[in-house]
């Protein structure tokens, strides 16, 4: 983890940032913003399991990735590490919501996010409004799935199969041997037959 | 429980887009992990079928401002940074060595706190929490009452001191009037002697029936005593 990554795909951006600092959102930052915003807010969302979390997780993250920019030196992948940032910012973000017992729990409950921050990649108008219903009926329910998952288990879901990182990766994100990403990942999908087994049964077979 | 040669190709990286090659033979043979293999692909494709969102639009609103108020909270740090040091004081090298004492009346005051009352302080605090509670109704009438057999009371006290006064001028009147009587009976006589020049009257004794001795000390005041009849 010490071996400086010379491959790293976000390098020159990186670097121009770090050069650029002074110029603040203005200069190079925005364009690594651009690049990772969508990615930072889904693992956000994913985890925390409502918009209004998650938006706050992501601005939490792009705050740190900014300070502490000048200090990156390529001993990890960004990416692993912007995927790390956020992890952690909502774990603690949640973590906080829970003792505090006021995080958006309608929205967690129901499954139903708030107006306005559904923004989806597809274009609705060419899917089926049945269709389109039964789908998000299933991502709520996959939604709650992943949210009854430990924070551990739902951090290692989210990145293996929804951002699609290798174990290498999984393993920098979350600062952890690739061993204890193989057990992790072996009880997530333990957890994940008990938990989405009965959703997608019934979802299909309905 | 999945056979050890599924869990190893699972756990090896396998994408569960279709099976590893390794794996492919077993998951012919096994009923089993083949369901499981089955299923773990329908869960990872649910899973990778999840609609990705898309950052909302105030997100950038809001890294900007998290970024100024970063940028205006590294500035004040710098400023501090750069304030210059402050000499350290002269007196406090000898302070320090003398030792940093608590003045001598802080001692002196909480020694007299605890001597004038020690459970004082306790009980305050133990009381000053305690819940207020309301009189009760009945408690007028009942002061009511006290008051009035005081009032009852304190009148037949003094009805009381009034008729034994009475009674005892009364007593005293009748013990008077029956020395009178029994003096007059007697046949006594009232006299007075001159003993230096002052006149000392002798009342209710009859000088004829007066003791022979007090006779005689009666004469060596001023020789024969000047009887003179009152």
């Amino acid at each position: 983890m010490s071996r400086p990554i010379r491959t790293d795909p976000d390098r020159e951006l990186v670097l121009d940032c770090q050069a650029t600092a002074h110029q603040g959102f203005q200069g190079s930052f925005r364009r690594l913003y651009e690049q990772y915003k969508d990615r930072v807010y889904n693992v956000c969302y994913r985890i925390t399991g409502n918009p209004t979390d998650a938006l706050d997780a992501s601005q939490e993250t792009f705050g740190i990735l900014f300070r502490k920019l000048a200090d990156f030196r390529f001993e990890s992948k960004f990416s692993s590490w912007v995927y790390r940032i956020a992890v952690n910012a909502s774990i603690d973000l949640r973590r906080r919501a829970s003792s505090k017992n006021v995080s958006s729990l309608e929205t967690v409950q129901s499954g139903a996010p708030a107006e306005g921050a559904r923004h989806d990649f597809r274009d609705e108008v060419t899917e089926p409004p049945m269709r389109a219903a039964s789908r998000r009926e299933l991502e709520d329910e996959i939604q709650q799935a992943i949210l009854r998952l430990s924070p551990k288990m739902r951090s290692i879901t989210v990145l293996r199969y929804l951002e699609n990182l290798t174990y290498e990766e999984i393993a920098e994100t979350l600062d952890v041997s690739i061993g204890t990403v193989k057990s992790r990942l072996s009880r997530a999908h333990a957890a994940l037959d008990r938990e989405l087994t009965p959703v997608l049964d019934r979802h299909y077979l309905s | 429980m999945h056979c050890p040669e599924f869990e190893e190709a699972l756990l090896d990286g396998a994408r569960l887009d279709e099976p590893p090659a390794d794996l492919g033979a077993h998951l012919a043979r096994c009923a089993e992990c083949m369901a499981s293999w089955e299923r773990l692909r329908a869960h990872a494709r649910a899973l990778a079928g999840v609609t990705r969102r898309a950052a909302p639009w105030e997100l950038e609103g809001r890294v900007v401002a998290a970024m100024n108020s970063g940028y205006r909270q590294e500035r004040v740090a710098d400023q501090i940074r750069a304030l210059p040091p402050q000499p350290v004081p002269a007196e406090l090298e000898a302070r320090v060595a003398f030792g940093l004492r608590a003045p001598s009346v802080l001692e002196r005051l909480v020694r007299e706190q605890i001597e004038s009352d020690p459970g004082a302080a306790l009980t305050r605090r133990a009381t000053r929490k305690l819940r207020r509670v309301r009189a009760p109704r009945e408690l007028a009438g009942h002061v009511e009452r006290s008051l009035g057999e005081r009032r009852l009371q304190r009148r037949l006290l003094r009805l009381r001191l009034v008729l034994g006064t009475g009674a005892v001028l009364l007593v005293l009147g009748a013990v008077w009037s029956a020395r009178d009587g029994a003096r007059d009976a007697s046949g006594g006589e009232s006299f007075g002697v001159t003993a230096g020049g002052r006149s000392i009257p002798i009342r209710d004794v009859s000088y004829a029936n007066l003791d022979p001795n007090k006779k005689r000390i009666l004469g060596m005041f001023g020789g024969f005593p000047e009887v003179e009849e009152r």
